[in-house]
């Protein structure tokens, strides 16, 4: 495939232990909802996310786990610059973000992909297989070239080209969550933003996908940003893990340290929960 | 307290779809006794969440229902399959309460929770808005609110998952049912909530003698909590029995490949998934569902479907060579 890159690195360790090159930064974000005066209730500002920072490097592995409304989605919304910041900065290879012009800002979303949880919600049901990978694709490129690409998508995701002239409601779940791995993939993406992205299906497709996501990071090499509330999944696909309750990011270490030896009171709680 | 049993049996559903009826679910039979946990497990696409609804008589227009589901510990038993519809409207919310996959779609986005859970009282208590309101608070209280008066005037939108999930309990619970059924209701929480959800079931069991059957598709925690498992694949039973039993000695080998996946998340290889996807319809063999998949499958399991088998101890399973 000709543009596939050359993977960063074998494994994560060496990786760390070597030039670690920064991807993404998070730097002290803080987000704020202000909720609307609705049905007779007052106003108010809910603060979804508080100084929240990290690092993530290429070619690793950060999960970031916590209960719902924990702030795991706005932390992706943040990053694929969805949702505005109150305050802090989010560095992509050394620039921010939000100081992107318009061009920037669509090269970026290019290379930063998310795959969301429900996969009936992010394919447009009226789009055959085909128009939704084309879609995703750079519409400079021929047309010869577009269809090589989404055969090698495909492949890669390991969907035969016969679901191509299908819609998504002929599709079975697993086979819809590879179709949006598949358009991520399509754009040349550096960076997979998995917010929940196989947390509702049964395990042995879980199974299937996380298999899948560990192949296409070390062909591709990608750098995954995975969101979940599910430890179990957490602990195949992750090198690091944040800990996020009520806005904060109460803890963030290598995968044995958080699973093995967790500081937080609230890290234990959720470790021995996760065991029944 | 009165109790309520229900009794399944050969309950089929077919919907009609192109003029061809396609089958859901075919013969599954199950008792459902007091106080006690049926867990249904499978796979995404097996006909659990629609055995559910169908209970409740709530599938699609295009559906067509077979069999009997007997509600016993009535002045008269019912069955839910062929009463009519004013007798099933007395039997939703009241005799059965469910509890459905997503909390947030379940609910009114424009109405607080405390009017909801008003509406799904039994009419003696919202006669008396005093009584109710105390009711409403109790309710809150008992699936772990610390501030029920808050959470009653909240709107759904204002809360998270793991809180929207505990008022859809109270929703299912407030008109008193003694069945609750519960479609996958721990799916999206985390593991505390999780754990929180499945304490709060065997308060229910204890406090009020109600009989949960619950939805899951995680087999360790079925095998820990539940009383009864039905393994579901492909719209048939694969196999059911007492949880204990199936945890220590599997007879078909679908429970058993469930079992081995949720084992390998926790080996140094990673998961192992069942092979291939479950086949669409028009691409099965006339013999068992599961033989595209199963490790042991021979000939004749791709040909001939397998007879239902009983063992000891209501232990049954679907499959011509059962594990030893």
């Amino acid at each position: 495939m000709s543009w596939i890159r050359k993977p960063a690195s074998g494994n994560y360790k060496m990786i760390m232990n070597s030039d670690c090159e920064k991807l993404l930064d998070v730097k002290e974000l803080t987000v704020r909802y202000g909720q609307r005066k609705t049905f007779g209730l007052r106003e108010k500002t809910v603060v979804a996310l508080n100084n929240v920072s990290f690092l993530i490097h290429r070619g690793e592995t950060l999960a970031l786990v916590g209960e719902t409304g924990s702030g795991k989605s706005t932390i992706a919304m943040s990053i694929l610059h969805f949702v505005a910041r109150h305050s802090g900065e989010i560095l992509y290879r050394g620039k921010n973000i939000w100081k992107y012009k318009r061009g920037e800002l669509r090269a970026y979303h290019r290379k930063v992909q998310p795959v969301f949880q429900n996969a009936d919600e992010s394919l447009n049901p009226r789009l055959k297989v085909r128009s939704t990978l084309l879609d995703a694709l750079d519409p400079a490129l021929s047309s010869e070239e577009k269809n090589r690409r989404i055969i090698e998508c495909l492949s890669a995701v390991q969907l035969n080209e016969n679901v191509l002239s299908r819609f998504p409601h002929q599709l079975s779940g697993g086979q819809k969550q590879r179709v949006c791995i598949a358009r991520a993939l399509a754009t040349e993406s550096e960076m997979l933003i998995l917010d929940e992205a196989i947390s509702s299906q049964d395990l042995s497709l879980q199974a299937h996908l996380l298999k899948l996501l560990s192949e296409l990071k070390q062909k591709f090499s990608l750098t995954y940003l995975y969101i979940s509330h599910d430890l179990e999944t957490v602990r195949v696909i992750a090198d690091r893990v944040g800990i996020l309750k009520d806005g904060r990011l109460i803890e963030i270490g290598d995968k044995d340290e958080i699973f093995n030896s967790p500081k937080e009171s609230y890290t234990q709680l959720l470790l021995e929960r996760s065991r029944f | 307290m009165d109790h309520l049993t229900l009794e399944v049996r050969n309950l089929s559903l077919f919907i009609q779809s192109e003029g061809v009826d396609k089958t859901i679910f075919e013969e599954v039979s199950f008792n459902f006794s007091a106080s006690s946990l049926l867990a249904i497990v499978g796979e995404s696409g097996g006909g659990k969440s629609l055995l559910c609804k169908s209970l409740l008589r709530l599938t699609p227009g295009n559906a067509r229902l077979s069999g009997s589901a007997v509600l016993s510990g009535l002045p008269t038993p019912i069955d839910l399959i062929s009463c009519s519809e004013s007798e099933m409207e007395s039997i939703r919310g009241r005799r059965i309460g469910m509890i459905f996959q997503e909390p947030a779609s379940s609910m009114n986005p424009v109405m607080t929770c405390g009017k909801q859970i008003f509406d799904a009282l039994p009419k003696n208590v919202r006669s008396d808005k005093l009584l109710a309101r105390r009711r409403i608070a109790e309710l809150l209280e008992f699936v772990g609110f610390k501030e029920p008066n808050r959470i009653a005037r909240s709107y759904p939108h204002e809360l998270s998952g793991g809180m929207l999930q505990k008022v859809a309990t109270v929703l299912a619970i407030a008109g008193e049912p003694l069945i609750l059924i519960a479609d996958e209701p721990s799916t999206a929480l985390d593991a505390i909530n999780r754990f929180e959800l499945m304490e709060l079931f065997q308060r229910l069991r204890k406090e009020f003698g109600m009989s949960i059957l619950w939805v899951t598709h995680e087999l360790r925690s079925a095998l820990t909590y539940a009383d009864e498992l039905l393994v579901l694949y492909d719209g048939n039973m694969m196999e059911s029995g007492k949880a204990a039993e199936i945890a220590e000695h599997p007879k078909h080998p679908y429970t058993k490949a469930l079992m081995d996946v949720e084992k390998s998340f926790r080996e140094p290889d990673g998961p192992r998934p069942i092979p291939e996807e479950i086949l669409p319809a028009e691409n099965r063999s006339a013999g068992c569902v599961f033989a595209g998949r199963c490790e042991f499958a021979k000939p004749i399991c791709r040909i001939e479907r397998p007879k239902w088998e009983s063992g000891e101890n209501r232990h049954g399973w679907r499959c011509h060579f059962p594990l030893k």
